[in-house]
């Protein structure tokens, strides 16, 4: 009895054993891992802007390059494997500069825009490597800001400089202005230089962003009649349907994403200040304000930080990811439960090098990644790709 | 361990009052302690860098590993059954397996030809409570027994602890500036699998006094599994912020041990005490 005993628990030991080594020799690496992009170059001053996921598992990364002839940033474009690891880079012309957030997929092929040195806006479309095509011009389009996909179309939020407006553009892929309308930004001496603050990078970065609600709305965050507001509008040259003013560029909305009809997660700024807020329901006809949304005051962020804000979806249960800047040097990803709009985990990423956030996306094993710019011994801005698995995403979100 | 203790002494007591040799039958059983030092060396299978160059070559982010040239302590049971030249022992111990490795960067500035040049030195100690069996070949020469030793051994990771240094030269700034960026110690396991399993075989000789034995031998362990968390290598953040990530590494172990062996049994009907 007492020999099957001894080997009953050898047969668990030795399972066991196995099992742990098996699974350890078995694990993806791709599933979890930190790239930092290097280069021994002491001036290279890289700005990531958004990233991409590609079928064969890997990454395209848009970032802007710091050019010593230029007040605005270059265009670099980086494509990596499956496991982060560096693949190719393509600086484009310098006579192309500003490239804004977002890298958008629409049939299997990436767009972004940046700007010529008149400041018009172009298209370029990539490839699955990262083979960039030629530019496409978009007519009557300045200063591009921010871009994001609609349906099968562009969606670009750019600034008129000589009308003084911010302008909310449809394109088609091919370049087709589809339908704009323009926002004024208010007459006066000093309006628009925050916004050229923004452009130069020689002032605070303005949180601007859009997209499209279910019912078709379209909505931005721009700078409008004075003040950093969210407009919704349906591009049919009408006067927005709803206006959720901020103040000044002194308190508005950071990022919002819709959720559901008229749900958004989102979070506002004031003052400095920053809030958190996993569900709201914004009024996209009348004018409100944000200082009257309530929040989750999020102490550690830095002054007015930029949020990223991503849905995701483990084993069914649908929560929203919140990615910002802290104080002293990290990002912070907040996990926050859908339904509930409880706090469910939060995860910092950076130590003693300092992060900045760029950007979160979903993957398609389940996980995510994150984008940053990491200051290598505090001096050296590069870009880091953090990916996270499902496996530890689970733990971040239940 | 106080019973164990006086077992033990009742052995060395008795021991000191027998002669020497000639009292066993043919099988005996042995109870001993054992301790020692050792060495190890991490063998790098697949280089894991979070560095991923975009200009130079990617052999420059790998690690430099220092071998055998940090010292670990074990102490531990022995347990053998001998039967006439052979034995098998079982010999369940704590050890610390000591490693580290260092990375070196640098970065130029084109206009100046200046450098500024930084280093990550990083040390590894690991706890390993560790149940090696082992099958020993013995030659008898008077009080001598030289003997052969070959055998497997799995060790089961208790602690892991880790130091770190960022420490480097700035040329860049106006001089030649050393500097010490970074400097901590951490709890590492969640790095570590916890499983290490391997062969050893080694030499080594038992030394007669009185019926007891006094042994000293030289073991090599080989690793057989990678003993870095594939899963978990960037899950520390303070690690992972520096860009450091483990590669899969497979331990080597050269471990000097010395021990004293006590019989248990089996005493020929010719025995008589002095």
């Amino acid at each position: 009895m007492k020999k099957k005993i001894i080997y009953s628990l050898l047969v668990v030991l030795v399972s066991l054993v196995g099992c742990e080594i098996g699974d350890n020799s078995s694990a993806d690496p791709s599933e979890s891992f930190l790239r930092i992009f290097d280069t021994n170059e002491f001036e290279a001053d890289f700005t990531p802007l958004d990233l991409a996921e590609t079928p064969d598992g890997g990454f395209l990364v848009l970032s802007g390059i710091r050019r010593d002839d230029s007040n605005f940033l270059g265009v670099h474009v980086l494509k990596t494997d499956e496991f982060g690891t560096f693949v190719s880079e393509t600086v484009l012309d310098p006579s192309f500069v500003n490239p804004v957030d977002q890298l958008v997929e629409i049939n299997g092929l990436y767009y972004f825009f940046c700007m010529n040195e008149f400041q018009e806006a172009r298209l370029f479309s990539m490839d699955t490597s990262g083979i960039v095509q030629d530019p496409i011009a978009v007519n009557a389009v300045t200063y591009p800001s921010y871009l994001t996909a609609s349906d099968q179309n562009l969606l670009l939020l750019s600034y008129d400089n000589d009308d003084k407006r911010t302008i909310l553009s449809e394109i088609s892929t091919d370049g087709s202005l589809l339908r704009s309308q323009g926002f004024g930004i208010g007459a006066g001496v000093g309006v628009e230089e925050p916004i050229i603050d923004h452009f130069t990078r020689t002032g605070r970065q303005l949180p601007f962003f859009a997209g499209v609600m279910e019912n078709g709305t379209f909505f931005f965050n721009g700078f409008v009649n004075f003040t950093i507001s969210m407009i919704f509008t349906r591009l049919d040259g009408a006067e927005p349907s709803g206006i959720l003013q901020g103040q000044q560029d002194d308190g508005a909305m950071s990022r919002a994403i819709p959720i559901s009809g008229g749900r958004f997660a989102a979070s506002r700024f004031n003052f400095g200040d920053n809030y958190y807020i996993p569900s709201v329901n914004i009024e996209a006809n009348g004018i409100t304000s944000s200082t009257d949304l309530a929040g989750n005051p999020i102490l550690e962020l830095e002054s007015d930080a930029p949020v990223v804000i991503e849905e995701v979806e483990v084993e069914g249960v649908r929560s929203l990811i919140f990615g910002s800047n802290t104080k002293d040097g990290q990002i912070l990803i907040s996990a926050y439960s859908e339904e509930t709009g409880e706090l469910n985990g939060i995860q910092f990423i950076g130590f003693s090098s300092p992060y900045e956030l760029a950007d979160i996306t979903t993957t398609e094993d389940g996980g995510i990644a994150v984008l940053s710019r990491v200051f290598i011994a505090g001096r050296f801005p590069r870009i880091a790709v953090n990916k996270i698995s499902v496996d530890e995403l689970r733990v971040l979100v239940q | 361990m106080r019973y164990l203790i006086f077992v033990l002494t009742l052995f060395s007591v008795s021991a000191y009052s027998q002669r020497p040799g000639g009292y066993f039958l043919d099988q005996q059983w042995w109870i001993g302690i054992r301790g020692g030092l050792n060495v190890t060396e991490a063998v790098p299978q697949t280089s894991v860098s979070a560095f991923s160059p975009i200009n130079y070559d990617v052999e420059e982010t790998e690690k430099s590993y220092s071998s055998y040239d940090q010292i670990g302590v074990w102490v531990g049971l022995e347990f053998t059954y001998s039967f006439k030249q052979f034995s098998v022992g079982f010999q369940p111990n704590f050890r610390r397996q000591s490693f580290s490795y260092s990375n070196s960067y640098s970065w130029q500035n084109a206009e100046t030809g200046a450098s500024f040049f930084l280093n990550t030195d990083q040390g590894h100690d690991l706890d390993y409570l560790e149940l090696p069996l082992i099958f020993k070949y013995e030659y008898k020469i008077e009080r001598w027994t030289p003997f052969v030793q070959f055998g497997g051994y799995y060790g089961y990771l208790l602690n892991a602890n880790k130091q770190v240094e960022l420490n480097g030269l700035d040329e860049a700034s106006g001089g030649q500036e050393e500097f010490i960026l970074e400097s901590f110690s951490l709890g590492a396991t969640s790095l570590f699998v916890r499983s290490s399993v391997g062969l050893l075989g080694g030499i080594g000789t038992h030394y007669s006094l009185g019926n007891i034995r006094l042994t000293f031998d030289i073991t090599y362990r080989y690793g057989l599994n990678n003993i870095a968390s594939v899963e978990d290598r960037f899950s520390d953040n303070r690690l992972a912020g520096i860009g450091d990530a483990l590669d899969d590494i497979e331990l080597r172990n050269l471990a000097f041990s010395v021990g004293a062996l006590f019989p248990l049994r089996f005493l020929s009907s010719g025995y008589t005490a002095f």
